[in-house]
């Protein structure tokens, strides 16, 4: 096992954790920053394949951006606690139990599903290569600048709506004033 | 494989002198700074020329105190909130070029990853504020959000419009494409608005409403004390250094210069620019929470959009 | 992993780092709390109550316009990096994709969510 295959798991085991613990947390906070963990190890999965430019962006955007303003969304709510052990638990058990199973099967199946599709096209002999190309900022820049320029003036497109999405829900609220 | 590990503990132990120094030498220079601009002297009894012990027996005076933990407070995020300080502003140095051959790792992302990183500062503020369960922590905790929201952007589109010029965002051919030039002359704007949005994130002075003294105790640290209190402190003075270096590389031609070597060059601009920052701060005044947001939000902002437009302008056609 | 070998070397010293000092310094200093010395300081009288409480700042459209903003400004720079390349091609998109979001900011300005309220 090379020592990137030992990182990947490192950090894998760390997103899977920090996601349970999201999920388990009985204070909210500290679901917020459990969720916060698996943003910032996210990035250090993409720096693992290297993909720089993205792990970068995802700790500007997720750390300096998302995780603040989260962390704020936590403040604005009520702080109480879950009360009595958390909502699922309170439901009936064979309930949670089939939920959790369609939820695992389901998973698997697209696990599957994706694997099939992708393991053909790109093998492993064309994996280091496509790496490499994809580290280059300049290589990226291009792909994004002229390949798929179209989506990227979308993308400014759907920035667009969601401000004033966010605007037009949210402003409702104090309007009265 | 264990050269690259001794070179990498080497590299992080220079980095850590660097900060403790910057730690103690920029208290002394804060304080001694502060005193002559109200006429008055500063510390001077401990060490003999003008109490340079003085910052060294409080770091001791610090390792020596009581650890205390409220008992109101959230005991993990309190403990986790240096560390989340601490880490970043390690990890800020890696990209801060001392000399032409002298950096920990210049990447090809370096600026970005600067700006990246130092975005755990104000997560770690946050989190201090609110795990202290203080009402004055958690105010400052609040204000350090609308400080991040206010000045953040007008931070990374000015650098946007430096990255124009050099072509590149790795810090070291930043700085070497400022060979003839320092881009503090090409990009004014950009150079006023950088500054200005840096000293936000620094939390210094005109912007230190997070910590503001007369209203807020100490802000987000209020609670806490001794060794946890001095990690904020470490990581406080190490941003304003490295914060300072930033400046330096990005507008003023890093560590270029005539006749003296890079390094000198590099430290004492970058010390000039911490002496400025220190200056402001017995200078000017507290800005207001409205004043913050109106002047990050109408003025920097637009400021720096339309810096960025003329510099794409004057990249393409000249 | 050449590449970031410093980066993961820094994180892993640097999260050592902190405990290792906490634990140091234990050697020095006293311990051995009174429940006085843990309460909460409130400039010398007792605590009233929680400080986390639910509050309502009034600038939450702004952190809504930030996030989105921020997403923006991060699409900046390969494009900066690579504009001398591009040419005017390169600005004519830059130019469209950030008008597109100044419509957005001058909404949000008209609507009055860049103010402090």
């Amino acid at each position: 096992m090379s020592l990137e295959q030992l990182l990947f798991l490192v950090v894998a085991a760390v997103i899977v954790l920090a996601a349970l613990g999201a999920v388990f947390a009985r204070r909210i906070m500290h679901a917020a920053l459990c969720a916060v963990v698996v943003f910032t190890a996210v990035g250090g999965i993409y720096a693992i394949i290297g993909s720089y430019f993205i792990a970068v962006a995802q700790v500007l955007i997720y750390i300096g951006a998302v995780a603040t303003v989260l962390v704020f969304a936590v403040m604005l709510s009520g702080q109480k606690d879950i009360a009595g052990g958390s909502p699922i638990r309170r439901q009936a058990r064979w309930k949670t139990v089939l939920t959790w199973a369609a939820f695992v099967v389901g998973l698997v199946m697209v696990f599957q599903f994706t694997l099939n599709l992708t393991v053909p096209a790109s093998g492993p002999a064309n994996a280091p290569m496509a790496a490499e190309s994809a580290t280059s900022l300049r290589f990226l820049g291009q792909l994004l600048f002229y390949d798929y320029l179209l989506p990227f003036e979308v993308i400014s497109l759907l920035l667009l709506l969601v401000l004033i999405g966010a605007v037009v829900i949210a402003r409702k609220e104090s309007d009265p004033q | 494989m264990v050269e690259q590990l001794v070179w990498a503990a080497i590299k992080f132990a220079a980095v850590l002198g660097f900060m403790s120094f910057n730690a103690i030498f920029l208290v002394w220079l804060e304080r001694k700074v502060a005193g002559f601009i109200q006429y008055r002297y500063g510390p001077m009894v401990t060490g003999k020329p003008h109490g340079w012990l003085q910052t060294i027996a409080d770091a001791v005076k610090l390792l020596a105190k009581e650890d205390i933990i409220p008992a109101l407070a959230d005991r993990k995020i309190f403990i986790l909130a240096p560390l989340v300080m601490i880490v970043p502003t390690f990890l800020l140095h890696i990209v801060i070029p001392f000399g032409p051959n002298l950096i920990v790792k210049d990447m090809e992302m370096g600026v970005l990853y600067f700006f990246a990183v130092s975005g755990f500062t104000t997560l770690a503020v946050v989190m201090a504020g609110w795990a202290s369960n203080n009402k004055y922590s958690l105010l400052g905790a609040i204000r350090a959000i609308a400080q991040l929201i206010g000045y953040e952007l007008p931070l990374i589109i000015s650098v946007a419009a430096v990255v124009l010029l050099a072509g590149s965002m790795s810090t070291q051919e930043i700085v070497q494409s400022q060979a003839s030039w320092p881009y503090v002359i090409l990009q004014p704007i950009g150079f006023l608005v950088f500054f200005i949005a840096a000293l936000a994130e620094l939390n210094r002075v005109p912007f230190d409403l997070l910590e503001a003294e007369s209203e807020l105790v100490a802000g987000y640290n209020t609670e806490y004390s001794g060794m946890r209190w001095a990690f904020f402190f470490l990581a406080e003075y190490g941003n304003l250094a490295v914060m300072s270096a930033m400046i330096v590389t990005l507008f003023l031609g890093g560590w270029q210069g005539p006749i003296l070597p890079p390094l000198v060059w590099f430290l004492l601009k970058i010390y000039l620019v911490a002496f400025v920052i220190i200056w402001f701060r017995w200078t000017f005044p507290r800005v207001r929470p409205d004043q913050l947001s109106k002047l990050g939000w109408k003025y920097l902002l637009p400021a720096s959009l339309v810096n960025l437009a003329l510099t794409s302008l004057y990249v393409v056609f000249i | 992993m050449e590449t970031y070998f410093e980066v993961l070397f820094f994180i892993c010293a640097g999260l050592l780092f902190y405990p290792f000092t906490m634990q140091a310094a234990r050697l020095f200093r006293p311990s051995g709390s009174s429940a006085r010395k843990l309460a909460n300081y409130e400039c010398g009288v007792q605590p009233i109550g929680q400080a986390q409480v639910q509050f309502h700042p009034n600038y939450y459209l702004l952190a809504l316009l930030f996030v989105v903003l921020d997403v923006e400004a991060v699409f900046l720079f390969p494009w900066a990096v690579q504009l001398k390349e591009l040419g005017f091609f390169g600005l004519a998109e830059m130019f469209v994709f950030l008008g597109i979001i100044v419509v957005g900011l001058v909404y949000a300005w008209k609507k009055k969510v860049i103010q402090w309220q």
